[in-house]
C-alpha cells in the first residue's frame, strides 16, 4: 500500500503535494504540507474538528485560495504551484456549498443551466433534463430556491455542480444544514447520485459517521495536518495517532509493557502485532465495543455508571488499578452500578502508542 | 490575490481624492487663517453662536423624541385601527423639507400670520404669537425630523423579542411596568441613533433656520461669505462646525454599530399587540396631532397660501426650467453616485483592511459636512485649482454627489451584505470570471438596493438648498432656490406653489422606495 493509502490502482484525478497555506502574516496555519491523491470515481472524505483546515483544503483545490507552497494537480494538469495559478473558472471543478449558494434570482433549472453556457442549445437542454432527473427533481425545475425544501435545494446544488461533467465535485459540509432525519436520507441519496455519475468527489465533514458511510477513503485532519488517510475500517481499527483514535470513535488507553511477543496489561496480554521492541512502555487503545463484561461476583472490576443510549448501554467500569474503561453492551444487557464484574477484552486489532507520546 | 488590480487602485485613488479634497482644503484654509482665525474664534460672538446652535440642536432633539416615541409604540405594539396606513403617513414629513415646513408655520404663526390676524380681528392689538426665534426653530425642525426617531424606534419595537416582555409579564409586571422596565431600556440604542440623526440635522440646517431668523453657524457662514465676502471668517466658522459634527458623528457611528448588532433577528415571532380598549381614542388623537402638525396642516397651509390650482399651474408653466434644472442635476448626481457607490461598496465588502477603511472614511465625508460648509469648501478648492469648472452647473452636481454619496454607498453596501459571497464563488466554479460573476449574479441581486440608493440621492439632491445657493452659476435656479428667493422677496404664494411642485416631485420616488422595501434606513 502506498503512503497515501490509495493503493495506486486507479487513474489519478486529484493530486496534492505538500500543500501549505497560512493566513494573516503566516501566524494562522490552515494546512501543513498536505499530500493526497484521489482516483477516478473515488469518494474521499476530509474529516476533522472545526478549524482543522479541511475547508481550506477544499477551497485550495477549487481555486478560491492560492497555496503558499506545494502543488495541486487536477486530471494530470498542474493548477497551482509556485508559478502557476489557474483561476477557479478554468479548473473544471464542481462545488456544493454548505448553504448550497443557489442563485436566488434564478429557478432550479436556470441554476443547473448556469454552468452550461458554452454548450449548444440542444445539448444543454438534454443535459439539464438529465441532471434534474439524476437528482429526482424533474418536476420542480421551474421553482425558485426559496420555494424548495432544504433537501431539494441540496439536490439542485448537486445537479448544478454535476451538470458540466466536472472532473471532481467538492462538497463542503453538505449535510450540516439539514434536519437529522433528512440528513440520513440525503446521505444515501448523495452517495447513490455520486456513484451513478461516476464523478470523483471530495467532501468535508466533522461527522465521522457521515464520513464512514459515504466515503471510500477518509482523511483525518488535525491542526492543518493530514494525520491519516485510508479506508474507513482501517481508520477505525488501526488509527495512526491518538487524535485519530479519539476522533473516529471513543477509546480508552491502558498502559502496558512489551514482553516477548506479547503486550502485558491489566486487561490481559495482547499479541504484539506491530512488532514493538521488548521492554518498551506503551499504551494500548481499547474501544468500548472490544470490552466484554462478564457477571462475576468475585470479579475485580466495579461498574460505575450506565448510560442507556437506545441501541446499546455504555458502561463505565473501574479496574483494580483505579483506571476506568468504557464498554458498549447490548440494549437489553443491564448491570446496575456498583456491581462486581469481570472484564474481558479480545481486540481484533491491537493498536499501541508510545506512552510518552503527547496527546496531539 | 490580496492586491488591488491597477484599475481598482486607480479607482480608489480617484474616489478618495474627489471626496476628501474639499475637506482637506478647508482644513488648510483654517490653518492659513492662523492667529487671526483663532482670535476671532475666542471672541464672544463665536461662543454665543456655538451656545445657541447647540441649544437649538438639543431642544430640537428632545422635541423630536416627544413627537416620535409615543406614535412609534402606538403604531407597532397596539391594535390601533389603521396603524399600517399611519406608519406610511408618519414617514411623509421626510418628503417635506424643513424649510418648506418653516414657510408654512410662518404663514400660520408669523407676525402677520393666520393666528395673529384672527387675534386682531377679535379686537385685540399687538400679536399673540411670534414664530421668529429659537422656539420657532425648535418647533419646526422637530416636526419635520421626528420621522427618523419614529422609523428607528418603530423597527426596533417591531423586531424586539416578545419572549422578553412575556418574561416580565410572568414576573408580575403590568403593561406600564413592562414598558418602563423592559421595552424602553431595549429601545435605548435606537433612540440614541435616532436622536443623533436629528441633532446632526439641526446642526447642519440652513434654510429653515434662516427663514425663522435663528442665527446659527450655518447662517453665519453664509452671511460671512455672501454679504461680507470674508472667506477667512467663513472658513474658521466652518472648521468649528465640522469639528462639532464629527464629534457627534463618531458617537452616532458607535451607537449605530450597536444597533445593527442588537436587531438581527429573523424568523421569530412577531411582538405581542396590546389591546387599547378605552385608550383607543386618546391613542388615535395623539397620532392625529403628530401627523396633523407635520403633514396635514403644512400641506393644507401650502394649498391655502398658493391660492388656486391656476396659480400652481401658472408657476409650473413659467418656471419649467427650474423644475428641469432640479431634475437633471439630481438625476446626474444620483447616477454618478450609484456607479461610484457600487464600486466602493464592493471593495469595502470584499476587502477589509486599509483600502476598505480609507474608502469608508472618505465616502462618509458627506455626512460630516453641512451643505453650507460643503459649498464653501468646494468654492475654495475649485476656484483655486480648477477655475474652469467653477461657475458651471457641474459644481452643483458635484456638491450633491459629495453630500449624498454616503446614502448611495449605504444602499449598495446593505444590499451587498445580504449577498452570500459563496454565490460568486459558485459562479466562478461554474466557469465565470470574476467580472462575469459580478455582472450575472451579484448585480442582479443587489439591483433593488442600488435603485433605492439612487432614489435616496435623487430625493436628497432635489431638496438641497444650502450648497446649491453657494455653488450655482448666476441665474441657474432650482426649485429650492426659487422657494428661497420667493420667501426672501416675501412672495409667499409663489413660494407655496413651488413648494407643492417640489413635494410632488419627491413624494413619488419616496413612495417607490417604500414599495421596494429594502430595509435601508432613510438617512438625510
Amino acid at each position: 500500500m502506498t503512503a497515501d493509502g490509495s493503493g495506486g490502482r486507479m487513474t489519478e484525478v486529484i493530486r496534492l503535494e505538500r500543500v501549505s497555506k497560512s493566513y494573516g502574516d503566516g501566524d494562522i496555519i490552515a494546512t501543513r504540507e498536505i499530500s493526497l491523491v484521489a482516483g477516478k470515481g473515488e469518494i474521499v472524505a476530509l474529516l476533522g474538528p472545526s478549524g482543522c483546515g479541511k475547508t481550506t483544503t477544499l477551497r485550495l483545490i477549487a481555486g478560491f485560495e492560492a497555496p503558499d507552497a506545494g502543488s495541486i494537480e487536477i486530471g494530470g494538469r498542474i493548477v497551482a504551484n509556485e508559478r502557476i495559478f489557474v483561476p477557479p473558472e478554468r479548473r473544471g471543478v464542481g462545488m456544493v456549498f454548505q448553504d448550497y449558494a443557489l442563485f436566488p434570482h434564478l429557478t432550479a433549472r436556470e441554476n443547473v443551466a448556469f454552468g452550461l453556457r458554452t454548450w449548444n442549445v440542444e445539448a444543454r437542454r438534454k443535459r439539464i433534463a438529465e441532471s434534474l432527473d439524476l437528482v429526482g427533481l424533474s418536476e420542480l425545475g421551474g421553482r425558485y430556491s426559496h420555494e424548495l425544501s432544504g433537501g431539494q435545494q441540496q439536490r439542485v446544488a448537486l445537479a448544478r455542480a454535476l451538470a458540466p461533467s466536472p472532473q471532481v465535485v467538492l462538497l463542503d459540509e453538505p449535510f450540516s444544514d439539514l434536519d437529522a432525519d433528512m440528513r440520513a436520507h440525503m446521505r444515501q441519496d448523495v452517495h447513490r447520485i455520486l456513484h451513478q455519475a461516476g464523478t470523483t468527489a471530495i467532501f468535508v465533514t466533522h461527522d465521522q459517521e457521515e464520513a464512514f458511510m459515504i466515503a471510500d477513503r477518509v482523511g483525518v485532519l488535525n491542526r492543518g495536518r493530514l494525520e491519516q488517510i485510508d479506508q474507513p475500517d482501517v481508520i477505525y481499527h488501526t488509527p495512526a495517532t491518538r487524535f485519530v483514535a479519539r476522533f473516529v470513535g471513543s477509546a480508552d488507553f491502558i498502559p502496558g509493557a512489551v514482553e516477548g511477543d506479547g503486550i502485558v496489561t491489566e486487561l490481559g496480554t495482547f499479541p504484539n502485532q506491530q512488532g514493538l521492541p521488548p521492554g518498551q512502555a506503551v499504551e494500548v487503545m481499547i474501544r468500548p465495543d472490544d470490552v466484554e463484561l462478564v457477571a462475576d461476583l468475585a470479579g475485580d472490576a466495579t461498574v460505575l455508571t450506565r448510560h442507556f443510549r437506545g441501541s446499546d448501554n455504555l458502561y463505565c467500569v473501574r479496574l483494580p488499578s483505579g483506571r476506568t474503561v468504557h464498554s458498549s453492551q447490548g440494549s437489553t444487557k443491564i448491570v446496575e452500578p456498583g456491581a462486581r464484574i469481570a472484564v474481558k477484552t479480545d481486540p481484533t486489532h491491537v493498536v499501541c502508542f508510545h506512552e510518552d507520546e503527547a496527546t496531539r | 490575490m490580496g492586491l488591488l488590480t491597477p484599475a481598482a487602485a486607480l479607482g480608489v485613488a480617484v474616489v478618495v481624492l474627489l471626496t476628501a479634497s474639499p475637506l482637506l482644503n478647508l482644513c488648510m484654509a483654517v490653518l492659513a487663517a492662523g492667529s487671526q482665525g483663532v482670535s476671532s474664534l475666542l471672541s464672544g460672538s463665536v461662543v454665543t453662536l456655538m451656545g445657541r446652535t447647540l441649544l437649538l440642536a438639543t431642544l430640537t432633539t428632545l422635541w423630536a423624541l416627544v413627537l416620535g416615541v409615543p406614535p412609534a409604540w402606538i403604531l407597532t405594539r397596539t391594535d390601533l385601527p389603521g396603524r399600517r396606513l399611519f406608519r406610511v403617513l408618519g414617514v411623509l414629513p421626510l418628503a417635506i423639507p424643513p424649510y418648506i415646513g418653516a414657510l408654512t408655520y410662518i404663514t400660520l404663526l408669523g407676525p402677520v400670520g393666520l393666528v395673529n390676524t384672527a387675534y386682531r380681528a377679535l379686537g385685540a392689538s399687538g400679536q399673540l404669537v411670534n414664530i421668529y426665534g429659537m422656539w420657532g426653530g425648535v418647533l419646526v425642525l422637530g416636526l419635520f425630523t421626528y420621522p427618523y426617531i419614529l422609523l428607528l424606534a418603530g423597527s426596533a419595537l417591531e423586531s424586539s423579542n416578545p419572549a422578553l416582555e412575556e418574561a416580565a409579564r410572568a414576573a408580575g409586571y403590568g403593561p406600564m411596568g413592562i414598558f418602563a422596565q423592559v421595552t424602553l431600556p431595549l429601545l435605548r440604542p435606537s433612540l440614541l441613533a435616532g436622536s443623533l440623526l436629528v441633532f446632526l440635522y439641526a446642526l447642519s440646517d440652513f434654510a429653515a433656520v434662516s427663514f425663522l431668523r435663528v442665527t446659527t453657524f450655518t447662517t453665519e457662514i453664509y452671511h460671512q461669505l455672501n454679504t461680507r465676502f470674508d472667506e477667512r471668517g467663513a472658513s474658521t466658522l466652518s472648521g468649528v462646525l465640522v469639528l462639532l459634527t464629527v464629534l457627534v458623528l463618531v458617537a452616532q457611528r458607535r451607537s449605530l454599530g450597536r444597533r445593527s448588532f442588537v436587531q438581527r433577528r429573523t424568523g421569530a415571532k412577531p411582538p405581542t399587540l396590546y389591546p387599547l380598549g378605552r385608550w383607543r381614542v386618546p391613542a388615535l388623537l395623539c397620532t392625529f396631532v403628530v401627523l396633523g402638525g407635520s403633514v396635514f396642516l403644512p400641506i393644507a397651509l401650502l394649498l391655502y397660501q398658493a391660492g388656486s390650482a391656476a396659480t400652481i399651474i401658472q408657476t409650473l408653466a413659467s418656471g419649467q426650467r427650474y423644475l428641469w434644472n432640479s431634475l437633471w442635476t439630481a438625476a446626474v448626481a444620483a447616477t454618478v453616485a450609484s456607479g461610484l457607490a457600487l464600486f466602493v461598496a464592493y471593495l469595502i465588502d470584499r476587502r477589509k483592511g486599509l483600502v476598505g477603511l480609507l474608502l469608508t472614511a472618505s465616502t462618509q465625508v458627506g455626512y460630516a459636512i453641512p451643505g453650507t460648509v460643503l459649498g464653501l469648501s468646494l468654492i475654495l478648492l475649485y476656484n483655486t485649482y480648477l477655475p474652469w469648472i467653477y461657475g458651471t452647473a457641474a459644481m452643483v452636481v458635484l456638491g450633491y454627489l459629495l453630500r449624498y454619496l454616503p446614502q448611495a454607498v449605504q444602499g449598495s453596501a446593505a444590499a451587498l451584505s445580504q449577498v452570500d459571497p459563496n454565490l460568486e464563488e459558485a459562479a466562478r466554479g461554474l466557469g465565470r470570471s470574476g467580472w462575469q460573476a459580478l455582472r450575472e449574479v451579484t448585480i442582479p441581486l443587489i439591483r433593488p438596493g442600488m435603485v433605492a440608493g439612487w432614489m435616496l440621492v435623487f430625493i436628497s439632491s432635489i431638496k438641497e438648498v444650502a450648497a446649491t445657493l453657494l455653488l450655482r452659476p448666476a441665474g441657474f435656479d432650482t426649485l429650492p432656490v426659487r422657494i428661497w428667493i420667493a420667501t426672501i422677496e416675501v412672495d409667499f404664494a409663489g413660494a407655496a406653489s413651488t413648494s407643492l411642485i417640489l413635494i410632488a416631485t419627491t413624494a413619488l420616488p419616496l413612495f417607490l422606495i417604500k414599495r421596494l422595501d429594502t430595509g435601508i434606513p432613510q438617512l438625510d
